[in-house]
């Protein structure tokens, strides 16, 4: 196996080299899956670019209509950042969650969007979240709400010669409590076998917003908005609980893998989401 | 694994029948297919390019029809391997076609058995390769067919 091993060291450099080698190049930053597939040989691109030394793509920057987070920012960066901590504490609890430290300490924000691997947490978070991606190519940029950027297994919107430049969260509306719950069907350092991400805004016990995403048990993150409607000027008690967990159980189509069948699926999502609700609605978090 | 799935043409039965089985113009409906050669009445030798997920696989093998009842039913073996991801694919597949209302239904099953590296990706992601190809192609046949109609 061969292959050409390119490191440029400014954005431009990088998109240059993206575009000229298109649909064979790889994008190479934490590594923490393109370089598991090469070792498997998975994947044989004719180029490896590898954008670690691109600057200005680390970064954690808080506005006030939200937060610009850099693709080469580490999980492990958003999971200990204390302005994610308290702006959008559902992010770096998620963050928290994937794999183990070293992992997180490899592995990065925009590297986890493109792959779109089904059976990964920042996904459904970033959903709840509203987050949109900026990507960049010589051709020029491009602005997509995540729910347009992720649309099948492993299976994005970007184009060859496209690199994620940027992801922004909408600051979280006041009053909001958020969680997010990662069920693992194995091992306590697996991916998710289902994935569920709540954030509910308040005014005293009446719910005015429920965003509730859920992810890993099905082909991309989702979101069911009819079903969130539903606690819109609600308590939520635990009638309306149920019902909503029965909603998303009985709407999203599960899949089947090593980590649970279909049906065992469904059974978490209903699972998940009632406790996801009461979580939120009990201000544990 | 199994995948299963239904399309719909808007076209008779022995029309759609007819189509299926003059392979030479239904494999350009086939997406990703390279090329396809006869070997005899009931085999041909072809190559076919298929992306699952972030892999780009290459399969060459043999087809051989097994069974095949006018106007309805069709039962076509495959063994292929992928020599580069060292996977080998052996799959039974069956076609059903059911004249309706308005046209054809067509039922597939597909009976796969994928061994080697490929084997990883689970039922899910192979199923929803299928799934999309088999979209395409429906896609592709029922326009073949309204041209055709057209002549």
């Amino acid at each position: 196996m061969s292959f050409d091993f390119l490191q440029p060291d400014s954005l431009s450099g990088a998109l240059e080299a993206l575009a000229a080698y298109g649909d064979e190049a790889k994008v190479l930053a934490g590594g923490t899956a393109v370089v598991l597939m090469l070792q498997q040989r998975l994947i044989a691109p004719a180029a490896l670019i590898n954008i670690e030394r691109v600057p200005d793509l680390n970064y954690i920057n808080l506005k006030p209509e939200g937060m610009h987070i850099g693709p080469l920012t580490k999980l492990r960066d958003i999971e200990r950042s204390t302005a994610i901590q308290e702006h959008c504490p559902l992010l770096s609890q998620t963050c928290g969650e994937v794999a183990n430290v070293r992992i997180r300490n490899q592995a990065t924000l925009g590297g986890n969007l493109a792959e779109a691997d089904y059976a990964s947490d920042p996904p459904t978070t970033l959903l709840a979240l509203e987050a949109q991606v900026t990507t960049t190519s010589v051709r020029g940029t491009r602005c997509l709400a995540l729910q347009d950027f992720h649309i099948g297994f492993f299976t994005t919107t970007l184009e060859p010669d496209e690199l994620i430049t940027d992801i922004f969260i909408p600051a979280c509306p006041l009053e909001s409590r958020m969680t997010y719950l990662k069920y693992k069907s194995r091992s306590s350092e697996d991916r998710p076998c289902t994935g569920v991400a709540a954030l509910a805004a308040f005014d005293g016990k009446t719910c005015t917003e429920l965003r509730l995403a859920v992810g890993a048990a099905c082909e991309v993150p989702q979101r069911l908005p009819n079903i969130e409607n539903m606690a819109k000027g609600q308590t939520l008690n635990d009638e309306l609980v149920g019902e909503i967990a029965a909603g998303y159980a009985e709407s999203i189509e599960t899949l089947e893998d090593i980590r649970g069948s279909a049906w065992y699926r469904t059974q978490m999502i209903r699972t998940h989401v009632q406790r996801v609700l009461e979580d939120v609605r009990n201000g544990h978090r | 694994m199994k995948i299963e799935g239904t399309f719909k043409l808007h076209a008779p039965i022995n029309v759609v029948w007819d189509y299926l089985l003059n392979i030479e113009e239904m494999s350009q409906c086939i997406p990703g297919i390279d090329t396809l050669e006869m070997i005899d009445a009931q085999s041909h030798r072809g190559t076919l390019q298929v992306k699952i997920g972030p892999i780009k696989a290459a399969f060459s093998g043999i087809v051989t029809l097994l069974e095949v009842e006018p106007p309805d039913r069709l039962v076509a073996v495959i063994d292929a391997d992928d020599k580069r991801n060292a996977s080998k694919v052996k799959a039974t597949f069956t076609a059903i076609l059911n004249a309706d209302a308005d046209g054809t239904v067509v039922t597939y099953t597909m009976d796969v058995n994928v061994r080697g590296r490929l084997a990883q990706f689970g039922q899910a992601v192979v199923q929803s390769t299928a799934r999309k190809m088999a979209g395409t192609f429906s896609g592709c046949v029922q326009k073949k067919l309204n041209s055709s109609e057209a002549k």
